[in-house]
């Protein structure tokens, strides 16, 4: 069973069509990377993956179920979570606070027991505490927790919305340029991070990278998109040599 | 004893208190700008002052009270209901749009008040008693403060600041926005009921004149200046914008202009107001 | 059939006044995507600015309409002075800080120029000296259209027409739309943005300016607080006609005027504020882009 199916998304704004009769299925616990030059669709994609835009015509399904008519929230309790190209953190709120409230469906007593001071909340926020704090350190970013999350290191947070992401327990996790603006060691920290939560949660994972030694390494498949159109798929190596991959990215320059 | 005239003043510092923090659950920690706070008040005022008056039965002081206390959350309730009325629909709308539709619900509700006779109509409602003291109106203040406290510093309230920062990050992580945002507008409109209930029994006479956009726009102003996002903010300010007109005489003229141009400085300069996000009894949280 | 058509004269006259001013609002949110809150105060500047220079000039029989053209020229320069000081002093300085502050800062403006009006003109109401002589020009039916509508009407459609013809066929009036479009790409191709939103502020303020003293021949009796009401039903204007189109604004302002005279005649004047708010609030509902805006998808 396909945990992801995409068949024919083609999504239009105006005259520009971002994504073209796309088609694409990805098996559970996969880890898929998507490149492609500028404004050839990957964030489009996943904003059609996550309901934020409705395609124009095509379909996706998550686990046989179709995502057409579902709003953002309600296919992220399906099991999709994100995170996004120009990092949307809650600022005023702590690192921890970001972590706590992705984990709210946790939280089984109501607003209305909540806003009345009930016992049963003070435990279960205790258990959730505990639960972020958990997370926070298995990514050594407990010492943070206590900060509003604006004021982190940026490669920090691009790591706290991960980690947000994950708290909402998906089993697919989409992460757009995860390296962007991250130093050399940062983004060697981030690719043992991918791949231990690729593997050790079993999350399926698809990855929007520019950079290429960061994708090329980590994703055994690859789909490389240009002008809402998939050009080529395929393991990194066919990828990287695919004449048409060449063309696309002509006068870009490839990171070594 | 105190001075009856400044015990008055006190009084209207704590009606104004529960009308700015019940505000700044909507545009404060929510986000979402509401510019008919004053309509929500007069739809308590009216219902509770029309329950007083009109219902209650002339017995001992004793049910007199619990009577006075079914009036307030008659008023409360019928303001969340409007609440839930005008939010449904409206809280879909863009920030800016948003406040001009509230606006604009508080002004139908203004005019279908006036045309009201049974209420009196344009000549407003006399002879309402005057039941709100100091117990009810610091009692309720209390209350409400602990209430909205538990609400948005929980770990399903963080939902609203996050809401504020934005939406559709917080919809990325499985939060229904329009739940939360219909939530937090019923919640403050069903306290500026009760706000307007405590107004009612303590001024002992109601006129529409009292609940126009002016009013909306005074607790904006103490919202704001208190900070967007802080309870003690905006006790704070309520009370400063209330007791300040009062103890400048001949100031009147000068309020408004005043409350004004402190809106214009406090954007250009300081947009936080006076204690940002920060609560007195929290202050140490989310500091570097 | 008498009472529809002296309304439809009545609101067609509104219309226009509301129109004049919803194009300022129109075309502010078109560059800023602001609220300019204070642009009824504009308005409201417009009409105090015209009675003092017509209590000035006095009154003369002879040459009514020069006068009439001086008076409302002087209004349009002493609220294009006020618009750009507005946007310069209030509205600049927050070009990048969140929507709701500058909102904040444009109800703070508002009530600045309402209550700051109230202590230098006064509170009380002022009589709007009598420009031009109230005489029937031809009857249709029963209902006799006087001058004064048809020079509200007329002075409207001129000025219309000069805004059309700029924002359409002028340097200043592409770059207006370019950085309507977006200002970050206009500034890229070399359009002086600052220059162009304050440009902006002029026109808005002017016709704005123009109005105020189109209602006094109207309506005569003028007062500070005369701008909010006014202000707000052509922001519903504006809104009606899809906020940042020019045509629609237009359109907005003579359907806000004429359904608001129809309720008057035919309901009750106290519900016609209620009215117009009903109609905004049906509108954000069913066609929340207005009836000539587009649709807008927010990139992610
Ligand atoms: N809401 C929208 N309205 C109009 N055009 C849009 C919208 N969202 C995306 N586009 C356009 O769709 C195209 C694809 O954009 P997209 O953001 O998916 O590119 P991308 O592959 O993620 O590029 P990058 O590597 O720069 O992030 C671009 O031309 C973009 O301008
Ligand atoms: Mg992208």
């Amino acid at each position: 069973m396909a945990l992801l199916s995409i068949r024919d998304c083609t999504i239009q704004f105006g005259g520009l069509t971002a994504l073209n009769q796309f088609t694409c299925r990805m098996r559970s616990g996969e880890l898929l990377g998507v490149i492609g030059p500028n404004g050839a669709g990957k964030t489009t994609l996943f904003n059609v993956l996550t309901g934020i835009y409705a395609p124009t015509s095509g379909a996706v399904e998550f686990e046989n179920t179709s995502l057409a008519q579902l709003k953002p929230h309600q296919i992220n309790r399906l099991g999709i979570a994100r995170t996004f190209q120009n990092i949307r953190l809650f600022g005023d709120l702590t690192v921890e606070d970001n972590v706590l409230l992705a984990m709210h469906r946790s939280i089984q007593t109501n607003l209305f027991a909540i806003s009345l001071g009930s016992r049963r909340y003070a435990r279960e926020a205790n258990l959730a505490h505990r639960r972020a704090r958990q997370l926070l350190s298995e990514f050594r970013l407990d010492a943070f927790a206590n900060r509003p999350s604006k004021s982190l290191p940026y490669g920090d947070q691009r790591k706290v919305e991960i980690i947000r992401a994950m708290a909402t327990q998906p089993r697919l996790l989409l992460l757009d340029e995860p390296a962007a603006g991250m130093n050399a060691t940062e983004k060697r920290e981030l690719m043992t991070f991918i791949r231990h939560i690729n593997k050790d949660y079993g999350l399926a994972i698809v990855l929007i990278e520019h950079d290429m030694h960061v994708v090329m390494n980590l994703c055994p498949r690859i789909i490389v998109l240009d002008h809402g159109q998939q050009i080529a798929e395929g393991p990194p190596e066919a990828v990287r040599r695919n004449p048409k991959v060449i063309e696309a990215y002509l006068g870009v320059q490839p990171t070594p | 004893m105190i001075d009856p005239y400044f015990q008055l003043i006190l009084l209207r510092c704590g009606v104004a208190a529960i009308m700015a923090v019940s505000l700044n659950l909507i545009n404060g920690f929510t986000g979402q700008f509401s510019l008919g706070h004053a309509g929500f008040m007069a739809i308590g005022a009216y219902v509770s002052a029309a329950v007083s008056v009109f219902l209650a039965p002339h017995a001992g002081e004793f049910v007199t009270q619990v009577w006075f206390l079914i009036a307030l959350l008659s008023g409360g309730i019928a303001a969340g209901l409007m609440g839930l009325l005008v939010g449904l629909p409206t809280l879909r709308l863009r920030g800016d749009y948003l406040a001009i539709a509230t606006l604009g619900f508080a002004v139908i509700i203004r005019v279908v008040i006036l045309n009201l006779d049974v209420v009196g109509g344009a000549r407003g409602m006399t002879d309402i008693p005057e039941l709100s003291n100091g117990y009810w109106i610091f009692g309720t203040l209390a209350i409400t403060v602990w209430i909205i406290n538990n609400l948005v510093y929980s770990i399903k309230g963080y939902a609203l600041t996050a809401i504020s920062e934005d939406e559709i990050a917080t919809a990325s992580i499985g939060i229904s926005t329009t739940k939360y945002k219909v939530m937090a507008f019923v919640v403050g409109a069903f306290f500026a009921g009760i706000g307007g209930g405590l107004y009612a029994h303590l001024e002992s006479y109601l006129n529409t004149n009292s609940f126009t956009f002016l009013r909306s726009f005074e607790f904006v102003a103490m919202v704001v200046l208190g900070g967007m996002g802080s309870i003690t903010g905006s006790i704070v300010a309520a009370f400063i914008l209330t007791i300040l007109p009062e103890a400048l005489r001949g100031f009147d003229q000068y309020r408004m202009i005043i409350y004004s141009l402190m809106l214009i400085v406090l954007m250009l300069t300081r947009p936080t107001g006076i204690f940002g996000r920060r609560e007195l009894w929290r202050w140490n949280r989310g500091k570097t | 059939m008498e009472i529809f058509l002296q309304q439809l004269v009545n609101g067609i006259s509104w219309g226009s006044v509301y129109a004049l001013i919803a194009i300022g609002y129109t075309m502010v949110y078109g560059v800023l995507k602001l609220i300019n809150f204070a642009h009824g105060d504009v308005y409201m500047i417009g009409a105090m600015t015209g009675y003092y220079v017509a209590l000035t000039l006095g009154v003369t029989e002879s040459h009514p309409l020069w006068h009439l053209g001086v008076v409302i020229l002087g209004a349009m320069v002493v609220c294009a002075l006020l618009g750009v000081a507005i946007e310069k002093i209030a509205y600049k300085p927050l070009r990048k800080a969140p929507r709701i502050t500058a909102l904040i800062t444009a109800i703070g403006v508002s009530f600045f120029l309402e209550y700051a009006g109230q202590l230098i003109f006064g509170a009380d109401p002022k009589f709007f000296p009598q420009l031009i002589e109230s005489r029937p020009l031809f009857h249709i039916g029963d209902v006799a259209i006087t001058t004064i509508p048809a020079i509200i009407v007329v002075v409207s459609l001129i000025l219309m027409g000069i805004l059309r013809h700029i924002v359409m066929h002028t340097n200043v009036g592409r770059a207006m739309r370019a950085v309507a479009f977006s200002p970050d790409a206009a500034q890229m191709v070399g359009v002086p943005v600052d220059r162009i939103i304050s440009i902006t502020f002029i026109i808005g303020s002017a016709l704005a300016g123009a109005a105020g003293v189109l209602v006094g021949l109207n309506t005569p009796k003028i007062d500070p607080l005369m701008g909010i009401m006014a202000g707000l039903k052509a922001f519903v204007a504006a809104v009606i006609g899809g906020i940042g189109n020019v045509p629609g604004a237009l359109i907005g302002g003579f359907f806000i005027g004429i359904s608001e005279s129809m309720v008057s005649g035919y309901l009750s004047s106290t519900y016609r504020d209620a009215f117009s708010f009903l109609l905004l609030i049906i509108i954000l509902l069913v066609r929340p882009e207005g009836l000539l805006g587009k649709r807008s998808v927010e990139k992610v």
